[in-house]
């Protein structure tokens, strides 16, 4: 190797070397991202949900129990203060809530550009797409094989929200039990012309105003939003649901009454930007 | 070394040779066998290959899978015990059939014929993606009765899958998505395109007269629902039978819309003459039952198909003589090859070597 060649040589690492340090800076520029806690609180009116034990009265006066509390929560979205919206990428934005275990009732989304945000939405259940997606994009809490995952195997399609306990006001000949399992995302009908009547959707966005106190989003520290979950509001809304006229809600139609009851419960407790607040 | 040792050390050589040979041609032959065979006269196929690609290993796992009660409760329940090869994999004499400890179930096992094909499973069509279907019998209470989580369990405490999984598919790792891909690639290659229908479609074969006065019948009578060579529109259809103790309302469970009710698939024809018995709750055990169902014992239920309706009369006018020739002409998809396939029946070669 001669001498032109080997200063040609160096001279391409270096440039090489140099190129990639100033593309990696410009992406940590641009690209400031911190974290955010979401923590879900699952109450009862003004007490804090506590399962199998405590008695529950909803607005109708009828008292009940709580043993299940499960949902899921999917395409998570923030707004900042100028309108711009940052989706949270779609393979890990799908999560199942449950009350019986506390690590699920705490999300953390990380990789978030910092900024302020104001709006914070998401969807109540899997979206549809997700819904007919192929086996090989149904993984974790979306695996059917996993014990976890809220499934209909016969009517393909994900349980978006089950609220299971006891109430005097449900039948005593099946053993008081109130069952509220809500799904549905529309349906998949291969055949289905184009004037068939519409299938039941219960694939619910909700969005939540954190105007008072938008969320900062810092590399220096994660912020979190507390949001609580009111079950008293799944008897309450566009339409009363009594425990005694409707203790088993599944995959018949009234299930729309609870699925738009329930979106209501999702409710911004507080915002917590720094640990100090 | 003496000559004679030499001459036999050559013979040795050529002979070990050959047999080498023999062994790569028939391991040749196998992966022909095992491949996804497109008849010209049929559409493209609605299975995703491409997510699921063909292989002897992979194909050899879903037939073991296929074959094995492991995948039921207690053991004594596979696929196959429902889906039986020789009834172009439905149960015949059964009208529904026993699952675990001899439950039954409301439902006919239909055909696994030429499921590349369907878009939607099940006579109500809930499931819509063939992956997503194995689970189902698996978990149903009268069918296998376990959870899906113990069968992958099960089957990674084996001494036998984890290797077979690795054959397939790389690593000993088993998970849904392996188990139900394996078992898909087994039925999709299930494909019946070669009944003397087809050989006359062809041009291969001749039908007699009875059988021709049937096809023309068929074309005439039938094939508005029972539509092109899969012998199905794939919609679903209130055919007018008496609802059943059941009550069975079919489509309505799952789209829970009125205009479905008592709904159900219209299925493929190919190998009916061996697929008895017939309908959704197998209730006609033979093809007259079913011609005569049609001719004259159509029910005014809701949703009742407006083909099956003529002014104040119901059902298909029929003469016994054209009943006799549409009985002729069905017999004519009965695919003999398929129903005999070594590659898909329960003792056939292993192709793991």
């Amino acid at each position: 190797m001669n001498l032109i060649q080997c200063i040609c040589g160096l001279l391409l690492v270096f440039i090489a070397v140099a190129c990639q340090t100033k593309e990696q800076n410009h992406n940590a520029d641009s690209q400031a991202v911190g974290e955010l806690l979401i923590d879900f609180n699952h109450v009862v009116g003004t007490q804090e949900l506590v399962l199998d034990t405590a008695t529950y009265a909803n607005a109708q006066g009828e008292s009940y129990q709580v043993n299940i509390l499960k949902y899921y929560i999917s395409n998570i979205q923030l707004t900042n203060t100028k309108g711009e919206i940052f989706t949270y990428p779609k393979s890990e934005s799908y999560f199942l809530i449950s009350e019986a275990e506390p690590a699920t009732k705490k999300i953390k989304l990380v990789d978030i550009p910092e900024g302020d945000y104001d709006h914070f939405t998401f969807t109540i259940g899997v979206d549809s797409t997700k819904s007919v997606a192929g086996v090989e994009e149904r993984v974790g809490v979306l695996d059917v094989a996993n014990p976890k995952t809220m499934y209909w195997s016969w009517n393909t399609g994900y349980i978006f929200f089950m609220l299971e306990g006891t109430s005097p006001a449900a039948p005593d000949s099946t053993g008081n039990q109130m069952k509220y399992h809500i799904g549905f995302f529309g349906g998949y009908d291969a055949s289905m012309p184009p004037d068939a009547a519409p299938r039941i959707n219960n694939v619910k966005k909700r969005t939540l105003d954190l105007e008072d106190t938008p969320l900062r989003i810092r590399s220096a520290q994660p912020s979190n939003v507390q949001v609580k979950v009111d079950v008293n509001r799944l008897f309450t809304g566009e339409e009363e649901v009594s425990i005694a006229t409707h203790p088993v809600v599944m995959t018949t139609p009234y299930s729309k009454v609870i699925a738009n009851n329930y979106v209501e419960a999702f409710q911004v407790d507080f915002v917590k930007n720094s640990i100090e607040e | 070394m003496t000559v004679r040792k030499r001459l036999v050390t050559i013979w040795m050589s050529w002979l070990g040779l050959m047999v080498a040979c023999q062994s790569v041609q028939e391991e040749a032959t196998d992966a022909q066998a095992i491949a996804f065979e497109q008849p010209a006269s049929f559409p493209a196929p609605t299975y995703n290959l491409r997510e699921n690609p063909v292989s002897s290993e992979v194909f050899a796992l879903g037939r073991l899978l296929f074959y094995d009660g492991i995948l039921s409760r207690d053991y004594t329940i596979a696929c196959g015990s429902c889906h039986i090869q020789g009834t172009a994999f439905t149960h015949h004499f059964h009208d529904v059939s026993h699952g675990i400890e001899d439950r039954l179930g409301t439902r006919n096992a239909p055909s696994l014929a030429n499921m590349a094909w369907q878009k939607e499973f099940f006579w109500d069509g809930g499931v819509n993606n063939l992956d997503m279907f194995h689970i189902v019998p698996i978990e149903d209470p009268v069918e296998m009765d376990e959870s899906m989580e113990n069968v992958l369990k099960r089957l990674r405490a084996h001494p036998d899958y984890p290797a077979r999984f690795e054959a397939a598919f790389g690593t000993k790792e088993i998970n849904y998505e392996r188990f139900s891909k394996a078992l898909s690639q087994f039925v999709v290659l299930m494909v019946s395109a070669n009944a003397r229908y087809d050989q006359y479609k062809r041009g291969e074969v001749e039908l007699n007269e009875k059988e021709m006065a049937g096809l023309r019948l068929f074309e005439q009578k039938c094939a508005s629902c029972h539509s092109g060579e899969l012998f199905s529109d794939m919609t679903y259809r209130n055919n007018g039978l008496a609802i059943s103790h059941h009550n069975d309302v079919g489509r309505y469970r799952i789209t829970q819309l009125e205009s479905d009710k008592y709904k159900f698939k219209v299925p493929s024809l190919r190998n009916v003459a061996n697929t008895f018995p017939y309908m959704h709750d197998g209730r006609f055990y033979t093809l007259e039952q079913v011609l005569n169902h049609y001719q004259g014992g159509v029910q005014d239920t809701p949703n009742l198909d407006s083909l099956l309706i003529r002014g104040d009369q119901r059902g298909i006018p029929l003469t016994q003589e054209e009943k006799l020739q549409l009985i002729a002409f069905l017999k004519t998809l009965t695919d003999e090859e398929f129903l005999r396939d070594k590659r898909f029946a329960e003792t056939g070669t292993d192709i793991i070597r």
